[in-house]
């Protein structure tokens, strides 16, 4: 695997209510090959508010890549996921559903919705750690992201 | 037969004939033509002088033959009878003087046939000459009906006599026997040399002959033309059987008796039918009355107008239906249903009734009855159409179906636990896995950061943390496969084992080159299963096998598949460590391990959710297992075609 040189590091934004999901999470980036930024938001509208820019986040960066919890208090992923799809202005965003969840009826909804792909947290933590590294290879590595709007 | 007649032209009383015979031709002649008969006018030395044209006839020869011949050449005897009559001048008195012994006389025609002959004579002198006119008359027509008559009696006789089942015969006027046939031989036992001319009274028994009723017998029958009696009669060996005997008088037309013809008839195989009979009734009696379910014979009662049924007349019930109705059998005979048993008339079981005995075809049916006059709540009827009735059987099923309502709530009662337990087993299972990743990734996190920066036993204590950890999301994992058998169950459809197995096999591909395994597959059927599961049976198995291999030999597993009758063995054969048949039971139970954790990996859920499959498919699994030497998994499937159960 090549190092990759970017000018800037790949800002993600983690949108977690779970304090101690969103601390595996930051743990397993760490060990990521390409230096990123994590935001985190900690429920649905605090995420819409990101990406908007509203409220407290009037000057916050766009996101190259979104992981989304699909249950969140007061507004929840799948509303989010919906959201940012339909906006002109969001829907280039990669948006990754990072959940517990595998149920088949959520897996179908999110790639209805348009989500870019789906994973099942798992329990192990040396797999945890692998799906994340894995996700940061591909998406960050591997695929082309569109250059930012503001960048 | 010769008859002397002296009247010409009739029999009876002697006329006058005016005219003296002179012996004229013309007289002679006028005889001639006007005889009826043939007649030869025969001279006193017995030759013939004139004939008639049906004498001619008669005998074939024509006048001049017959002329002159000898009479005694053509009807032999009949001149010499001719010196036993009186010669008479002439034809005038005298009357009939038949001879006392007839005698048949045989007559010749020309060609020589004979013919029996009746003749008749009559001398007449003519001047110093005696003639005898001699009257010849064919009898054989007469003496062919006669034969006939004859034969037609005698073949008759020889029929009564032939008859094997009556005994047919004679008696006297005084009562003795004067006849026999085979049926009487049969019957009584005497031969007929033995018992003609024997009395009547030696059939009676010695009571009967006592009290005179041989001849009362016979007294009756001489009054009234017949009289029939049934009573026992004595054979020759002096056994006894039961007769019916008619006697009947034959009777002169002056009413004497002439004698009597007796018939009797051996009734002792109708005695013994009778008697059977009488043994099948009381049979059917003691079974009717011995069975448990109520029985009645039901008649219809109708209207006169239109002989449609109103009601039903009970004609015979049984002990069960007396206790039943707590009435007597002389309280149920000829009463009607209406009366006895009256919601019967409106709950459906008269329209039935009626059905039944329309129809002509038998129902059956359970019928919960709600009658406070009999005392069960549930019955099983069988109703049967009888000639102009019905049987009607009923069984009491109260207690049969108050058990089945209550198994029937039992299962219910299971069925919403088992519900409940899938529930619980599930939502437990798929809630736990949320908390038990929190503990066991970061205990694995503390376990990978602060490996050595803590003490020892931080170190130690970390690891029991984290194996435990590890050891509850087997089980939790566990947990779901199992409930997810009832959860995730499909429906069964035909399967081909051979592409289900070959998936399987592809998925342990890592684990059959590990161990440089062997694996035979053969003709796999196509089964009905839920694919799904079936293929987690095979890997299963297949899995186990590969696991529990014997170090010192190249593991090798045979698929097979035997074909039963509606239904499949596949088994899964390996030459591994195999299992002691004491522990052959334990293995399919959850989470039963044989061995150590260390030894051989695996939650011990395995085999427990191959048996809760097998057993989903109605089937069973079992081993076969020498302990090391190998195991064989054998389990069974339904086949697709028959779709039938195992």
């Amino acid at each position: 695997m090549n190092l990759v040189f970017r000018s800037q590091p790949i800002e993600i934004l983690l949108v977690e209510d779970n304090p101690a999901d969103v601390d595996l999470t930051l743990e397993a980036l760490k060990d990521g090959k390409v230096s990123n930024v994590v935001r985190v938001a900690r429920d649905g509208e605090d995420a819409m508010d990101f990406l908007r820019r509203r409220g407290q986040h009037l000057s916050a960066p766009m996101p190259d890549i979104i992981l989304l919890d699909l249950n969140l208090p007061k507004k929840d992923g799948r509303e989010v996921l919906a959201e940012i799809k339909l906006d002109p202005e969001l829907k280039h965003i990669p948006v990754v559903i990072l959940t517990s969840s595998n149920a088949e009826r959520d897996i179908l909804e999110s790639y209805q919705i348009h989500a870019n792909c789906y994973i099942q947290k798992p329990v192990d933590l040396e797999q945890f750690m692998t799906v994340v590294t894995s996700l940061e290879r591909f998406w960050l590595t591997i695929v082309k992201l569109p250059k930012g709007t503001d960048a | 037969m010769i008859w002397e007649i002296d009247h010409v032209m009739g029999i009876g009383a002697p006329t006058p004939y005016s005219e003296p015979l002179d012996g004229s031709p013309d007289q002679l002649g006028f005889l001639l033509s006007a005889s009826p008969d043939a007649l030869l006018i025969v001279d006193w030395a017995g030759r013939i002088q004139r004939v008639n044209s049906d004498a001619e006839v008669l005998f074939g020869y024509s006048a001049t033959a017959l002329i002159g011949k000898a009479v005694e050449e053509l009807v032999p005897g009949s001149f010499r009878h001719r010196n036993e009559l009186q010669p008479h001048g002439d034809l005038i008195s005298a009357t009939v003087q038949p001879l006392a012994a007839a005698v048949p006389l045989s007559a010749r025609k020309q060609g020589g046939s004979t013919f029996p002959a009746d003749v008749r004579l009559r001398s007449i002198r003519i001047g110093e000459e005696v003639i005898t006119a001699t009257w010849v008359r064919d009898l054989s027509e007469r003496q062919r009906e006669k034969d006939l008559a004859a034969g037609a009696e005698e073949r008759f006789a020889a029929l009564v006599r032939s008859i094997k089942d009556y005994a047919i015969f004679q008696v006297d006027a005084e009562g003795r026997i004067t006849s026999w046939n085979d049926g009487a031989q049969r019957i009584k036992g005497y031969d007929a040399s033995e018992i003609v001319g024997s009395p009547m009274a030696i059939f009676f028994t010695q009571e009967d002959i006592a009290s005179g009723k041989p001849e009362w017998l016979l007294e009756q029958a001489k009054l009234h033309g017949r009289v029939e009696d049934e009573g026992w009669r004595v054979r020759k060996d002096g056994s006894k059987f039961w007769a019916d005997a008619v006697l009947t008088a034959v009777l002169s037309a002056s009413g004497e008796v002439i004698c009597f013809a007796k018939v009797t008839r051996d009734l002792t195989q109708r005695l013994r039918a009778e008697e059977l009979v009488r043994t099948s009734e009381q049979r059917f009696r003691a079974a009717i009355d011995g069975s448990v379910d109520a029985f009645y014979i039901l008649r219809p009662v109708r209207t006169s107008g239109d002989g449609k049924i109103v009601d039903f007349e009970y004609i015979e019930v049984n002990a069960t239906a007396e206790a039943r109705h707590k009435r007597s059998r002389a309280e149920l005979i000829g009463r009607r249903v209406s009366e006895v048993s009256p919601r019967t008339m409106n709950d459906g079981t008269f329209d039935t009734l009626v059905r039944v005995l329309t129809t002509g075809q038998r129902e059956e049916s359970e019928v919960q009855i709600d009658d406070p006059g009999i005392d069960i709540a549930w019955a099983h009827r069988q109703l049967i159409p009888l000639e102009d009735g019905l049987a009607l059987s009923s069984r009491d099923i109260t207690a049969r179906k108050h058990a089945e309502r209550e198994l029937q709530l039992f299962a219910d009662r299971l069925e919403r636990s088992n519900q409940e337990l899938q529930m619980f087993a599930h939502v437990a299972s798929h809630d736990l896995q949320e908390p038990l990743r929190m503990v066991a990734s970061y205990v694995q996190l503390l376990q990978k950061r602060y490996r050595g920066k803590l003490d020892a036993d931080a170190d130690k204590f970390i690891g029991y943390a984290v194996e435990g950890a590890v050891r509850m999301r087997d089980l939790i994992n566990s947990l779901l496969a199992y409930s997810r058998v009832d959860s995730h169950a499909q429906a069964l459809v035909a399967t081909d084992c051979e592409k289900l197995i070959a998936g399987v096999l592809r998925d342990l591909k890592a684990k059959i080159d590990e161990a440089s395994a062997v694996i035979e597959v053969g003709h796999m059927p196509i089964v009905l299963a839920d694919g799904t599961q079936l293929g987690e049976v095979f890997l299963n198995l297949l899995a186990n096998a590969l696991k529990f291999r014997d170090g010192a030999r190249i593991p090798k597993v045979r698929v097979h598949a035997e074909r039963r009758a509606n239904h499949w063995i596949l088994s899964v054969q390996d030459n591994g460590i195999g299992i002691e048949p004491r522990h052959f039971e334990r293995v399919f139970r959850a989470f039963q391990r044989l061995h150590a954790r260390d030894e051989y990996p695996g939650s011990g859920i395995g085999l427990s959710i191959c048996k809760k499959i097998v057993e989903r498919h109605g089937g069973r699994i079992w081993i076969e297992s020498q302990p090391g030497q190998g195991t064989t998994f054998l389990f069974t499937m339904p086949d697709a075609q028959a779709g039938g159960q195992s």
